[in-house]
């Protein structure tokens, strides 16, 4: 079977600068270090994580050339280059009567036009949705520029008629396993939600380390979750509240039977990304994501009962 | 297009506890200490400790057969089931080993309850309600699918599980047992009628002995048989229900537990049965105490078994004997029935069904015809012969007589004795089988115990040195009278034997019993039993002359 004919077991869809691409990336490098792989560590195989392209020369291997993008501060944005087509996350866990054999988990990337019948059929087949948009954009705050609340605005139809078409091209086949709206860009200072930056992001930005190194203990994993669904609530509330724009969409996912989760994430912090661009950098640092593995380990769930 | 909105939650909606992504996590919940799936695997580990713990310390709990195969196989199954559908979840191994090892332990369990036998079955048996329970305390891991991880109730479904594991077992056991009974009772009603003329009969002959501890002897004994067989012509015109005794199970005998008890009294005193001595008395040693031993329950368990066989064997010479003329064409029929039933009950033994009463299986099963008939070996008239036992007879006496045992002890660390004991026992009014009657031979060797072979042969000629018969005395009764009661009977069966026994008055406590060509000396005394009972011990050796 060619890679491009195995039904994927999630798309990750976005409208263009949400950041899903950078957000693909950071997947990638979370997941490629077994052991710095955070919550997904308890569950991933003795297998190496691979990223393909979905394109005709699909069998190539373009792990090393996604990290190196990813960890030289390199944005990947697919829909700046049309012959990209878009790329393929496979994770392996461990699976089989005596944990010997591997399962894999598929994560799509598309780049392609709304109306391409592929991308369509990859919407249709998998198992759970990824939904991007930047927090920022949900809730900007009240300094914002002018050209930011512009930009705020086109994000929010964007993200509007992407899942208006997403839940048309849904409509004749059974519904998802689950939904998740990945609220991007979570450290950016233009997002209002201050308190829910300084509680769930910037103690991963700061010590990534040490979070990662506590989350191998059941306790703590079981906390995170614990925390991501008290989170998600949250964010629900917000984005569900009185005038609130994106009521509507969330109105709409939930009338496919499945309650969406929302995941506020950092692939890459914006700042650093920003200074990376303009040749600022004086430093070797690596990018640090936060949160980024949280959406696959709910995935990984849905699709396989993980943790059960 | 309208403008976006700030943020339409205010800062009081953050939840203020939540300051850290991993904190919040309590340390003393069960259900944090592992990730479900290696937690509810811990959980069910536990829980098959648990049940197992319980049944050790209720072996009344353990499923009754074949409930045990049942729940072996739904364990089987239900192991089998999650394994099979969880194979493809991501995870680490333990819970998957787990599975595993579950499934194929009920499965062999089985396997092994559908082809061993006792004691292995018994054994295999009890473990088959901890693996139900184990592989009900896994069912957690097929919940609901929309129970995602991030789920709260996943803490306390994986504490949930042993609980659901230990009611599952627990009513699959009430509700297997109450269908048993249900089967079981169906398959009496079948045999009801004969039941009801067995109890009928059961009640009329326990009426009929007014058991008094006085029949011990032989010879009362017998006449009183035959007064009660005389009385109750209906022994022979019902030869089916009298038969039926022979195939009823230990459990329907309970209508006829009376008459069992009394007549073991009967029989128990002319023949010296299995034995369970408790009182270290005897000149030698003391011995160990035997009645929490695995060969003391046997014996226990055996008694009611052995009590029926020698019943059947001594009515039914005393009903060919005493009813031949009168009834004819009765004890035709019940002279046929019985020999058929002692056939069978020939091949009972050889199959298993009485083996209790043999001490050791390994012992050639002994013709049971004849075990019926000939008289004992121990005759209660003949002290004498008593004291001719040799050390042969009476490892043969321990060897298929489960009321006899033979034991060894040392005189300090050279003289050897070894000693047959036969004991008889009788139920007492709690249930409890109390001491009846003992006979305690003593082989003694001048064999010396020798630092190179510290367990050296005994020959196997040496002769019985010492005799001492131990005689409870029953409850209500007064020990100071009692002993002169028991000399009567003893005199009585002694000179119906052809023996004489004196004593001088001025010394009441020693006895002479003279036969042909021996003369033993005897002394008799009290001797406290075990639970403060009262007993009497008749000491016998042979006189200077002849020993």
């Amino acid at each position: 079977m060619k890679i491009n004919e195995r039904p994927p077991t999630a798309v990750l869809l976005g409208a263009p600068a949400t950041g899903r691409s950078t957000l693909f990336l950071a997947m990638l490098a979370r997941c490629h270090s077994r052991r710095w792989s955070g919550a997904l560590a308890p569950l991933l195989g003795p297998g190496a994580v691979h990223a393909r392209r979905l394109d005709a020369d699909a069998d190539r291997d373009t792990t090393d050339a996604l990290l190196d993008a990813y960890l030289g501060w390199q944005r990947l944005d697919p829909t700046e280059r049309e012959e990209t087509e878009g790329y393929r996350l496979e994770l392996p866990y461990r699976a089989g009567w005596l944990g010997r054999a591997t399962g894999r988990f598929q994560l799509e990337l598309w780049s392609r036009p709304r109306d391409d019948i592929e991308r369509q059929r990859a919407i249709r087949r998998a198992e759970v949705l990824f939904f991007a948009l930047p927090l920022w954009a949900a809730f900007p705050s009240r300094e914002v520029k002018p050209e930011d609340r512009a930009a705020a605005r086109h994000h929010l139809d964007a993200f509007r008629r992407l899942v208006t078409d997403t839940l048309g091209l849904r409509e004749t086949v059974r519904p998802p396993r689950s939904i998740l709206v990945i609220l991007t860009m979570a450290d950016d200072a233009r997002c209002a939600l201050v308190d829910l930056q300084d509680a769930w992001i910037h103690p991963v930005l700061d010590a990534p380390r040490r979070h990662l190194d506590r989350l191998r203990q059941p306790r703590h994993l079981l906390a995170y979750l614990h925390n991501a669904r008290r989170v998600s609530d949250y964010l629900r509330t917000a984005l569900t509240g009185h005038g609130a724009q994106t009521a509507h969409c969330v109105d709409q996912l939930d009338a496919l039977g499945v309650r969406p989760s929302f995941l506020p994430v950092s692939a890459i912090e914006g700042r650093t990304l920003e200074r990376a661009e303009a040749g600022l950098l004086t430093s070797d640092a690596s990018p640090t994501p936060a949160h980024v593995e949280l959406p696959l380990l709910l995935a990984l769930c849905a699709h396989s009962d993980a943790l059960r | 297009m309208d403008e976006p909105r700030p943020t339409p939650a205010s800062h009081t909606d953050w939840p203020r506890d939540l300051r850290d992504p991993l904190g919040g996590g309590a340390a003393w919940h069960p259900g944090t200490w592992a990730l479900p799936a290696t937690l509810l695997s811990f959980g069910s580990a536990l829980t098959a400790v648990g049940v197992l713990l319980a049944l050790d310390h209720r072996p009344a709990w353990r499923p009754p057969p074949p409930l045990d195969l049942v729940f072996a196989l739904l364990a089987a199954i239900v192991a089998s089931n999650i394994a099979r559908r969880c194979r493809h979840r991501p995870g680490p191994m333990l819970p998957r080993l787990w599975l595993l090892a579950l499934a194929l332990v009920a499965g062999l369990s089985a396997l092994g309850l559908a082809t061993l036998d006792e004691p292995w079955r018994s054994l295999v048996g009890s473990g088959t309600s901890a693996m139900l329970a184990a592989s009900l305390a896994l069912l957690p891991r097929l919940g609901p699918r929309r129970l995602m991880p991030h789920d709260r109730r996943l803490d306390s479904i994986a504490l949930l599980g042993p609980a659901l594991g230990l009611l599952g077992v627990v009513g699959l056991q009430i509700v297997g047992t109450s269908a048993l009974d249900v089967w079981q009772s169906h398959g009496h009603d079948r045999h009801a009628e004969t039941r009801a003329e067995r109890a009928h009969l059961c009640a009329a002959l326990d009426q009929s002995l007014d058991g008094d501890l006085a029949l011990v002897v032989r010879g009362e004994a017998a006449d009183r048989l035959d007064h009660l067989v005389a009385g109750h012509h209906e022994l022979a015109a019902t030869p089916a229900t009298w038969t039926s005794l022979v195939d009823a199970p230990a459990d329907e005998l309970a209508p006829c537990a009376g008459l069992l008890d009394r007549l073991d009294i009967l029989f128990t005193a002319g023949l010296p049965t299995p034995a369970r001595l408790t009182q270290p008395a005897f000149e030698h040693p003391p011995r160990p105490q035997r009645a929490g031993t695995p060969a003391a329950r046997l014996v226990r368990a055996s008694a009611p078994a052995c009590t029926l066989q020698r019943v059947l064997g001594q009515l039914g010479e005393s009903l060919e004997t005493r009813l031949d003329s009168a009834l004819p064409d009765a004890v035709a029929d019940l002279r046929s029935a019985r020999t058929a039933h002692v056939e069978a009950l020939g091949r009972d033994w050889l199959d298993g069904w009485l083996t209790p009463c043999a001490s050791d299986d390994a012992a050639p099963a002994p013709d049971l015809a004849q075990r019926l008939m000939t008289p004992p070996r121990l005759d209660p008239g003949r002290p004498d012969r008593w004291l001719d036992l040799t050390l042969a007879e009476a490892e043969a006496l321990a060897a298929h007589e489960a009321a006899c045992a033979l034991r060894e002890s040392w005189n300090g660390r050279t003289r050897r004795y070894r000693a047959l004991d036969c004991v008889a026992l009788a139920p007492a009014e709690d249930g409890r089988l109390d001491l009846v009657l003992e006979l305690g031979l003593v082989f003694a060797s001048a064999e010396r115990r020798n630092a190179d072979d510290p367990l050296p042969t005994l020959a196997r000629s040496s002769r019985v040195a010492s005799a001492r018969l131990l005689v409870a005395v029953p409850a209500g009764r007064d020990p100071a009278t009692y002993d002169r009661a028991v000399l009567d009977a003893l005199r009585q069966a002694v000179e119906g034997a052809g023996g004489r026994l004196t004593s001088e008055p001025s010394t009441p406590w020693a006895v002479r019993l003279r036969f042909d060509r021996t003369t033993l000396a005897g002394t008799i005394s009290a001797a406290p039993l075990p639970g403060g009972r009262e007993g009497l011990a008749i000491t016998l050796r042979r006189t200077g002359g002849d020993s």
